[in-house]
């Protein structure tokens, strides 16, 4: 051991190695493969803040009842085919309750009073339609109004080209002006950092209530949003979004449904609902002739009624609130999705690309053990580990000062006189220079090897064993070293998040496969991989490899979803389906991803891929119910319309009377509109099983129970309709 | 400069009758207005089809209908082929 060693690493008590002083600027060593500090994380459970902004639902159903009679407005009815179909047959039935006889003679007793009890009905199915719509429409405007409040016209000082200031309101600001924002100040729209270092209160949008450092330059901490407050200090902000146009104002015009465009799954079901309408208005006009010809002529305003029985109005009615309730729920994660083609898409994701730091791993790896090599003692290799990291103010550098004192190890430095040195990308070590002239190093293994040989240093093999079994334990090897001396290697433990295997499992029986990207080597990354349950991962990733790893999977035709908050993701971010940034990213990752998480919490995309999932199968199973739901309809009207055909033996719910069936199967369709709002906003119970499992479980629950329920349903109306004497 | 009006600029659509230029505008009472006079023709077919029972207004009406039907057909067509309009 050299002689000075003893000299300055004197064993002495109560030392506090780690405070940071005021001498040195603050070291960050910290990973060997990135370079980026560490991304502020929001604390405490999610549920707690996911409903930040809160909501205010007061008034919510009194304006949805008020619009939903405003919704029928013929040009507003022309949007919903099924709904407007049925709109036409209240028109006409309206018409048949003042004049019975209009279309042509009919038979039979208090034809008025029938026919005006279809128009009724018919009118609430389309007016319970238009309310589902309008309480989904109602949810979005109040999540808006939230998220109108954080941004509030403020009066931005803008810098003018001759360095002057001018007073100007916050929404005549454009894209490319600069502003000054000091102390106090809201930050008046989305923007960039170009000067000054400052902490911003982000609680407004993200619900997070430490405050934030905001710096030109930087990856993560350049982009500044509109409506969040500077707490000290002062910045010189490019504006980078026109007015109405920054991230905020999108979301508020998705969640209002005001410029809502269908989604493709919306439009697909939109021609299917018009061609069963089509084939149902087919089947019903072709068969007064036949009705005829058995001797049963059948009214017009019967036949209507036949018509909105077999048409899926319950889907027809609930499809735009299921797709407005799905946007608001992602709003309510409080991320911001720039489309509703996004959430969708997230619900036919096949593969997660996730970055192992802070997504799969916690992002701070700690110390947790020291192998020492050279003939050293653990307590030599923890005395230099120390000394190495007197200065390291980072999670890590910290662990190894906690490591080293639980050794027994203490350091006495004069920090006036010692040296912290940085760590850098290029250099992949950090460490102290002593008083004495003495340099305690630590860093990546093939850093402090190039290190020891320009101090004239000796390498040693038990080095490269330390490394390969520290990797294989899936952990970070450090050397540690002083002058030209390897003291031995610290296992960096990279602690993989409780519970994320569950989640990986959960998805992976839901069909979507993880891929882990990390800058760790092979052997780490392999043994990380192994322990989250990812099904597969690349080590050594650059930038570029995240491109072209979700390329060869969208070759495949698999639907990509990833995260990522640098410039240098923004690329993959655009390639990828789903591409998820973090809101204290860049803000070109911001532009070309499709979605903005305001928490900057990575493990939420497994979160919206659920959203996305429970969207399409709430979707799904509705179609399922509602088209499940004619056999009954069918089974209750056509027996009792055909009676001189004798089919009363169809007539298995045995039903009173044509009039009393007719208005039963009416009054279920439309009650069970009201009565599925809930479900429809909500979404149906999002279980993690397969895709085959869950068309099972949905079939037998929405489609045998569908064609089920309305038998039993229609039966009671049936008999409390002929108790009332209604018909 | 002196700034021209709609009738300087379009020397050709000045010829246009005012009647005409509302009678494009405005689609449903052109609508409704070629329905009924689609019923004309279709009114007596329906009528002579009954067994005399029926009266003229009662055949009127249901040629109406048919053609309402007719209508909404087009329209379950229109949102078939070009539904991402509704």
């Amino acid at each position: 051991m050299p002689k000075d060693f003893n000299s300055q690493l004197a064993i002495s008590t109560g030392a506090q190695p780690c405070a940071p002083t005021t001498h040195h600027a603050p070291l960050t060593f910290m990973d060997v493969t990135s370079t980026k500090p560490p991304r502020p994380r929001p604390r405490g459970p999610r549920g707690d803040r996911k409903h930040t902004p809160k909501v205010d639902t007061k008034g919510l159903y009194k304006r949805a009842i008020k619009e939903s009679f405003v919704k029928l407005k013929p040009r507003v009815m022309l949007k919903n085919p099924v709904m407007f179909v049925v709109y036409g047959g209240t028109i006409i039935t309206a018409l048949m309750t003042i004049d019975p006889n209009l279309f042509g003679p009919v038979q039979g007793e208090n034809l008025r009073f029938f026919n005006g009890w279809i128009t009724v009905i018919l009118f609430f199915t389309v007016v319970f339609a238009n309310f589902a719509e309008a309480v989904a429409e109602g949810r979005g405007k109040a999540q808006a109004d939230a998220l109108r409040s954080t941004k509030s016209d403020t009066i931005a000082k803008k810098l003018l080209p001759d360095g002057s200031i001018q007073e100007i309101s916050s929404t005549q600001l454009h894209r490319g002006d600069l502003v000054k924002v000091v102390a106090g100040d809201i930050i008046p729209a989305d923007g960039e950092v170009l000067a000054g270092v400052a902490s911003v209160d982000e609680s407004a949008i993200t619900g997070e209530s430490a405050p934030v450092l905001k710096e030109p330059g930087s990856d993560v901490a350049s982009s500044v949003t509109g409506g969040t407050r500077i707490l000290s200090d002062e910045l010189s902000i490019r504006i980078t979004a026109d007015p109405g146009k920054g991230f905020i104002d999108r979301m508020i015009a998705l969640v209002e449904g005001a410029e809502r465009a269908k989604t493709p799954n919306e439009i697909a079901l939109t021609v299917l609902l018009a061609v069963l309408t089509l084939v149902f208005l087919f089947v019903v006009a072709t068969l007064p002739p036949i009705a005829n010809y058995v001797n049963s002529p059948v009214s017009i305003a019967v036949l209507i009624a036949l018509l909105v029985a077999l048409i899926p109005t319950t889907i027809g009615g609930l499809l735009s609130a299921i797709g407005i309730a799905g946007m608001d729920r992602v709003a309510q994660f409080n991320v911001i999705a720039t489309s509703g083609r996004a959430v969708e898409a997230c619900g036919d994701v096949n593969t997660l690309v996730l970055d192992k730091t802070g997504t799969i791993t916690l992002g701070n790896r700690l110390a947790e053990e020291f192998v020492p090599v050279n003939g050293h003692t653990m307590n030599e290799i923890a005395r230099v580990a120390l000394a190495a990291s007197v200065f390291d103010n980072t999670p890590e550098g910290k662990s190894i000062v906690r490591l080293a004192e639980k050794l027994g190890a203490t350091v006495d430095i004069d920090r006036n006189l010692a040296e912290g040195i940085d760590f850098s990308a290029k250099t992949r070590m950090s460490g102290t220079n002593l008083p004495d002239g003495s340099e305690a190093r630590k860093g990546a293994v093939g850093a402090i090897k190039g290190f020891v040989r320009s101090r004239n240093g000796r390498e040693t093999p038990e080095l490269d064993a330390a490394y390969e079994r520290i990797s294989q334990l899936g952990g970070t090897p450090l050397a540690v070293a002083l002058n030209g001396e390897i003291y031995g290697v610290i296992y960096l433990k990279d602690i993989v998040k409780p519970g994320i295997r569950d989640r990986f499992d959960q998805l992976r029986r839901m069909g979507v496969r993880t891929v882990m990207l990390t800058g760790d080597n092979r052997i780490t990354a392999s043994v990380i991989a192994q322990e989250a349950g990812v099904d597969d991962f690349i080590a050594e990733a650059t930038p570029e490899d995240k491109i072209e790893a979700i390329q060869q999977e969208q070759a495949q035709g698999k639907i990509v979803a990833m995260t990522g908050d640098g410039t240098n993701d923004a690329p993959a971010l655009a390639q990828a389906n789903v591409g998820v940034a973090m809101n204290s990213g860049t803000q070109a990752a911001k532009e070309a991803a499709n979605m903005v998480d305001l928490d900057s919490d990575p493990t939420k995309l497994i979160d919206i891929v659920t959203i996305g999932k429970q969207l399409l199968i709430t979707r799904g199973a509705l179609t399922t119910f509602s088209i499940a739901n004619d056999i009954a309809k069918y089974f209750a009207i056509i027996p009792v319309i055909f009676t001189s055909a004798r089919l009363e033996s169809l007539n298995i719910m045995g039903l009173t009377s044509t009039n009393s069936a007719v208005l039963s199967a009416l009054i279920y369709n439309a009650l069970i509109i009201p009565a599925l709002i809930p479900l429809a906003l909500k979404g149906v119970k999002f279980r993690p099983l397969s895709a085959n499992q869950l068309l099972q479980r949905n079939i037998l629950l929405y489609g045998f129970g569908g064609a089920i329920a309305p038998f039993i349903a229609i039966k009671l109306i049936d008999i409390l309709v002929s108790a009332v004497g209604l018909a | 400069m002196k700034r021209q009006t709609k009738s300087q600029r379009s020397p050709i659509t000045n010829y246009q009758l005012p009647i005409t230029k509302s009678f494009a505008r405005a689609k449903t009472p052109v609508v409704i207005f070629l329905v009924l006079s689609l019923n004309i023709i279709l009114a007596p077919i329906v009528y002579a089809a009954t067994d005399g029972t029926w009266q003229r207004t009662q055949a009127y009406a249901l040629g109406i209908l048919g053609l309402v039907t007719l209508a909404l057909i087009i329209y379950l067509f229109d949102v078939v082929f070009r539904p991402e309009r509704y």
